[in-house]
């Protein structure tokens, strides 16, 4: 290797330097078409804030509406149940996003050229899910604020928003590993529409939207069992109850570690498909 | 140490490597199950030179060219580049820039954008990106397009960006797999240029094509393919000598016969002497590039008081070799390109960019 030593080569940028380049990127991009990455998380929550507020405002009146189990925490009317939950679907029904432009990369060769740059292939995951997260902010606060007018109640002031905004962005992070690992997969760059459904039975069988109490038998084992409603819950602590009970560390933590979970399937996935040539 | 500046109008830079050669390659073998795409390669590319690597498609130079980039493994066979194994992926793809088949961009980006985006990827600080994506712009002629998106740009353009990615980081070595496909005439030519410039500057260019004129004029040496293995390797003058003929064709009134006792001493073993169907007498020659020896023997015949009515010297094309190694002309398209290039060339790269197919950008001879 002497003989070469003086051969120019390009170092390839520090993780770091190219994770922000992936950030910047994607931001770029979700600022010229803003649409599908800021405007449509929000949309299907804010419809059931309206809607749900309105429509099941008498559901507190329910036999069973006040049982016990996850939703103990609720103190107010419907409404106030509702907010903390529904803003959860910020994160879940406009979810992977940046996963399309993983997969056209992919699909086009682009990933392929930036590949042989000399940064990490992981960089190109990590950007995007540092700009999901990000994404999803100004849907989480239109919600909140739109909640807040429309009967939501928020006891904790600031910090209670805050920890709130955190949740949706740490839910759409887990969450948007199972896009990236679809999206590795495929490489079709549909892939957030298409697995959009996935979000509905993930919200509606948790206890986003309903008590746990008037759920049949079979949804509210679901529930117990979906990951979502232990989120939930720490976010209706957050807002309505005491912030640092012992829901949002533990939700925190449950986050944390899908978020390191479904982001190792989806490296492994990619690992998988650039060793595959 | 090295300077390769790929900056307009740079001067020629010392090589890199020190003394070892641009690429090495040694019995390289691609298998896709029972199909061979690559079959047993073997060549060296000094540095500062263009080679070409001539075949139609399928004939395994995308495969070949993804193998030296370290994008696809070989199944035998070793390659180094500038002394650096190709199985060391991270040392070989800080020395080597590439383009392929399909310009592969962002549509959504600018030039600007995307140049930045690369720059910064392969090291270099936000300034210094900046600075460097404006220069690779001049150089290939896209400066006043750096802020429109890439979906607005037309082929050609998309092509001379991508090139322009590929010299981020000053390679020494660059592997441009047919860059001129899909192109126009125009573009064509535009681009080539700039491959002449990337030599002067002291670059390596490993370049692909299916066009026979492109390698004519571009390629100091080249391999032609055929079927994944190499048939014939040399500069295009030696690949003329060794593989084709010149001929001289004398159309006379009827002196047919004068002719023949003219030069019957004269002729060598290699040489023959026939009437074609038209009534001219046609003179093969050993040597596809027997301009000479055609003076000498013309200077026999007007010697010997012979007037040619029509007199036609035809030294052997590119693609008479290209046919004669290989068995079949390179393609509709690409055919007489050693001619008049100005039409055929445009009707030449539609059918093949129409027919090299491969719509995610992985090259048509290829499966991912």
């Amino acid at each position: 290797m002497n003989e070469s030593r003086n051969v120019l080569e390009a170092p390839g940028a520090t993780a770091g330097r190219a994770v922000g380049l992936v950030f910047r990127r994607q931001a770029t991009a979700a600022l010229r078409d803003p649409g599908p990455h800021f405007v449509l998380p929000a949309l299907p929550a804010l419809l059931m804030t309206v809607v749900f507020t309105a429509l099941f405002d008498r559901i507190g009146d329910a036999p069973g509406y006040d049982a016990g189990g996850l939703d103990r925490s609720h103190a107010g009317g419907y409404d106030a149940f509702l907010i903390p939950g529904v803003v959860m679907l910020v994160a879940l029904l406009g979810a992977g996003a940046t996963s399309a432009s993983l997969a056209a990369d992919l699909r086009s060769g682009y990933f392929e050229r930036l590949r042989l740059l000399g940064a990490r292939p992981g960089t190109h995951l990590t950007g995007r899910l540092l700009f999901e997260a990000v994404r999803l902010l100004p849907g989480t606060a239109v919600v909140l604020g739109v909640g807040l007018v429309f009967g939501g109640d928020n006891r904790n002031g600031i910090v209670g928003l805050a920890l709130v905004t955190m949740l949706v962005a740490m839910l759409g992070m887990a969450y948007s590993g199972v896009f990236y690992t679809v999206a590795i997969r495929t490489t079709d760059p549909q892939t957030p529409f298409q697995l959009q459904p996935l979000g509905l039975p993930l919200a509606f069988l948790s206890t986003a939207l309903v008590p746990l109490g008037v759920m049949p038998g079979w949804a509210e084992t679901i529930a117990r069992w979906n990951p979502v409603s232990p989120v939930v819950d720490a976010s209706r602590q957050a807002l309505t109850g005491d912030p640092w009970a012992g829901e949002l560390p533990g939700a925190v933590a449950l986050l944390a570690g899908i978020i390191v979970a479904t982001h190792a399937l989806a490296s492994l996935t990619l690992r998988r498909r650039l060793a595959g040539s | 140490m090295v300077t390769i500046n790929y900056a307009v109008g740079a001067g020629p830079a010392p090589g890199s490597g020190q003394g070892s050669p641009a690429i090495e390659v040694a019995h390289l073998t691609k298998r896709f199950g029972p199909a061979v795409a690559v079959d047993d390669v073997s060549f060296t590319v000094e540095q500062g030179e263009i080679f070409g690597y001539l075949g139609r498609n399928g004939s395994g130079k995308t495969t070949t060219v993804r193998m030296l980039a370290t994008l696809t493994r070989p199944t035998s066979g070793q390659a180094r580049i500038c002394g650096a194994d190709i199985t060391d992926a991270r040392r070989v793809r800080r020395l080597i820039g590439v383009t392929m088949q399909e310009a592969a961009l962002d549509e959504a980006m600018t030039a600007g954008e995307h140049l930045r985006f690369v720059a910064g990827l392969s090291g270099l600080g936000r300034a210094a990106a900046r600075r460097r994506a404006e220069e690779v712009l001049e150089v290939v002629g896209l400066s006043r397009d750096a802020e429109v998106r890439i979906g607005a740009f037309s082929g050609g353009m998309k092509r001379r960006l991508d090139i322009a990615s590929a010299l981020i980081s000053r390679p020494p070595v660059l592997f441009l797999d047919e860059p001129t496909t899909g192109l126009d005439p125009q573009s064509r030519r535009a681009v080539w240029e700039e491959i002449r410039t990337l030599q002067a500057s002291g670059a390596t260019v490993f370049l692909t094509t299916q066009y026979l004129e492109e390698a004519d004029q571009l390629a100091g040496r080249l391999a032609i393919v055929d079927a994944g293995a190499i048939v014939a390797e040399g500069s295009p003058r030696k690949l003329k000598a060794d593989h084709g003929r010149t001929t001289i064709t004398v159309a006379h009134n009827g002196v047919a016969g004068q002719i023949e006792s003219t030069l019957k001493g004269d002729l060598l073993a290699d040489e023959h002497l026939a009437t074609d169907g038209s009534g001219r007498t046609v003179i093969t020659l050993s040597s596809g590039t027997g301009g000479e020896r055609a003076l000498e023997l013309l200077a026999r015949i007007q010697g010997a008081g012979i007037s040619p009515t029509h007199l036609a010297v035809t030294e052997t094309s590119l693609e008479d070799v290209f046919i004669r190694l290989t068995g079949t002309a390179i393609g509709v398209g690409a055919s007489g390109s050693d001619g008049a290039s100005g039409s055929d060339g445009a009707s030449g790269s539609d059918g093949a960019s129409g027919s090299d197919g491969a719509p995610d950008g992985t090259g048509g001879e290829d499966r991912r």
